[in-house]
């Protein structure tokens, strides 16, 4: 360059790029995707990632002074302040998920869960914040799996027990189903036409395993006498578990989904901004009453949990639509705002901002004025974009 | 509305339990069981006070949440003396954490329960001595509760609940009820209730609305005395299939132990514990 001071001027210098340039980036990396391309992907032996580890060997009890259940919690410190800028929403899945604690604990406390799979790989809400963001571009079938879980205040280590639920729900519900297999007790369950007796056993049967699990990860030697009192009642927590299948036909992408739901966590589904179906059917008033829960007690679930509790849903998920998983105090709030609109618009979509950190806020001013009862909230949204849109949607990992 | 505050460790709310330790106590309640009454008293409290200590318990490694100050005074014993009845560590403390409560009990018992050998605190000692100075345990609570009061303006209000099986011996306690009634945070007043326990087989009075149909002046004093029952009480009792309606008072008369122990439970459960 015959004048170097000239390079100052060049547009990679300006502050438009120098802002822009890193976002884009980061953009990019979260559209790419693992393809399916070159066959389906090995399922790991043992995700790395996993909320649990194993319990401590005979041998060296003697040195162990606690449990071994240990939530990861991201150091948000490292991770700098994306500042919002306007983008579009590119084509696809996009995926949202909060997670808030009750105003007045820190977010260890919340006892709230959340897990996703895609193509068989785990993530889950120990490895993040508050908020989550993915999106997908869908180039080949593929398969999405979401739970939710929301653990009982007053029951033991129902923090641990709705990670573990959240964790194997989304693992279990990536098997896919085959014609020589059984398959596996919840993927019988979640594929069940309607509530059977057998569909119940089904459900039992996945939720002891489940508890051995838990049970296996607790250490029950030399515990207060409280402690163990405690911890014989159990732990409780309500589930909710989605699965999205998508296939490419010759025209155009074809989802259908599947739910399975105990509890008072529900399942929404929008389209052209009214709800098409929710999941379970409930009234406001009846967010209050003691929900069904699902419980690390075999006994407890054989003699609580039967046909009428157990709620199965299916539907199709088309480009435009909206999906929304929430806990209860969010839920009940939900059905409280459409039940008092004629118009039948959902919430979500005419008050809900699009910002993370609006919606954050958002959810804490309901809370703190009273419009929506002091609890922990879990609010997953999937939204199936299609071609650009313009929004105010900071880029985060 | 009254009576919607949030049970926190921030926020937390206070039981305190008015015990009748007078001589009539040694005689036997009103069952087949043969015991005396302060015996199953004893038993259903020491219940009572580890099933708070559970309810709070969070896990091995958080253990007991402060949700609760609990206290336990007892009156008519040693020649009318009225003052803590918890023993061992927690001896002469008249408002402790349930943390505390759940380290120190004064011994564990180990029972068979269920087909396995569980372990049980015992916090209070069954004890029959003397008069029953009902005014002066209700002056007693009135001390603890108003500095308490006045501490927690946001807490859930107070309950405190009078058990005994006679008249009072030192004078009319209605004065004393009241001002304990009069003391209140911003989510409501203190509540005062009472269960009288039988020896005898009478029909008993549970959760009346008025005093139309109770049997003496005693009855009636301590209808009074008693506070209407909070709404999350009432639903609680009506899932119970007990009778009561939101005019329904704290208050049952000749009650076998088995009703005193059901509404021990459900005057404890609280509505909003976060």
């Amino acid at each position: 360059m015959p004048y170097p001071w000239l390079r100052l001027f060049h547009w990679r210098y300006t502050p438009l790029f120098a802002r822009y340039y890193p976002l884009k980036i980061k953009q990019l990396r979260q559209c790419r995707l693992p393809s399916d391309e070159n066959g389906p992907r090995p399922r790991p032996a043992e995700n790395p990632s996993s909320p649990l580890r194993p319990a401590v060997p005979a041998s060296d009890k003697a040195t162990v002074r606690a449990p071994q259940l240990q939530l990861r919690q991201p150091d948000r410190q490292k991770l700098p302040e994306p500042p919002a800028v306007r983008t579009w929403l590119k084509k696809g899945w996009h995926l949202e998920i909060y997670r808030l604690p009750k105003l007045g604990n820190q977010l260890h406390e919340c006892e709230d869960a959340w897990a996703y799979a895609c193509n068989h790989v785990v993530d889950h809400c120990s490895n993040y914040g508050i908020d989550h963001r993915r999106v997908w571009n869908w180039k080949s079938t593929g398969r999405l799996s979401i739970a939710i879980s929301d653990g009982a205040s007053d029951s033991y280590a129902s923090a641990e027990w709705a990670q573990l639920l959240t964790y194997h729900a989304v693992q279990d519900a990536q098997e896919r189903p085959d014609a020589n297999l059984a398959g596996n007790d919840l993927l019988s369950v979640l594929t069940a036409n309607s509530v059977s007796r057998l569909v119940r056993d089904k459900l039992l049967q996945w939720l002891d395993q489940q508890a051995e699990s838990w049970r296996s990860h607790q250490h029950w030697d030399n515990l207060p006498w409280f402690v163990e009192a405690k911890a014989e009642q159990g732990a409780h927590a309500t589930l909710l578990v989605a699965v999205f299948v998508l296939s490419q036909t010759h025209d155009h992408p074809v989802c259908t989904y599947r739910v399975l739901t105990i509890g008072d966590n529900c399942f929404f589904h929008f389209r052209g901004g009214k709800q098409l179906r929710m999941i379970p059917q409930m009234l406001a008033d009846e967010f209050s009453c003691s929900p069904a829960l699902v419980s690390t007690n075999c006994d407890y679930n054989r003699r609580h949990i039967n046909e009428e509790l157990i709620h199965l849903g299916h539907g199709e998920f088309r480009p435009g639509d909206e999906i929304c998983l929430a806990t209860d105090a969010l839920s009940a709030w939900i059905v409280q705002k459409l039940h008092g609109t004629s118009a039948h618009r959902h919430p979500v979509t005419t008050v809900f901002p699009d910002s993370s950190e609006e919606i954050v806020t958002f959810l804490n001013n309901l809370r703190s004025q009273s419009q929506m009862k002091n609890d922990d909230v879990t609010f997953v949204r999937l939204r199936w974009q299609q071609g650009k849109q313009w929004s105010l949607l900071p880029m985060k990992a | 509305m009254a009576y919607e505050a949030e049970i926190s460790r921030n926020n937390p709310t206070c039981f305190l339990f008015l015990i009748d330790q007078s001589g009539s106590m040694s005689d036997p309640v009103g069952d087949e069981s043969g015991r005396r009454k302060a015996d199953a008293l004893a038993d259903a409290l020491n219940r009572l006070l580890m099933d708070l200590c559970i309810r709070c318990t969070k896990d091995a490694r958080e253990g007991v949440r402060d949700y609760y100050e609990i206290g336990v005074i007892g009156y008519g014993a040693q020649g009318g003396i009225v003052g803590s009845a918890l023993g061992g560590a927690l001896s002469g403390r008249e408002l402790v954490r349930v943390s505390e409560l759940a380290a120190s009990p004064l011994r564990l018992e180990v029972r068979r329960d269920q087909e396995r050998e569980r372990r049980f605190p015992v916090w209070v000692e069954p004890v029959a001595d003397n008069g029953t100075p009902m005014c002066e345990a209700l002056r007693r609570a009135h001390a603890i509760l108003a500095p308490w009061v006045a501490a927690h303006p946001r807490s859930f209000p107070p309950i405190v609940i009078n058990i005994t099986d006679g008249q009072p011996t030192d004078g009319d306690p209605e004065n004393e009820a009241n001002a304990i009634r009069q003391l209140a945070t911003q989510d409501g007043q203190v509540l005062l209730f009472n269960l009288h326990i039988s020896e005898t087989k009478a029909q008993p009075c549970l959760y009346p609305e008025d005093d139309t149909h109770l049997p003496d002046d005693h009855a009636r004093l301590l209808f009074r005395m008693s506070s209407i029952l909070p709404p999350h009480i009432v639903s609680l009792a009506q899932n119970e299939n007990l009778p009561v309606t939101h005019q329904s008072r704290g208050f049952v008369f000749n009650a076998p132990m088995t009703e005193v122990v059901r509404f021990l439970n459900i005057g404890t459960r609280p509505k909003n514990l976060r």
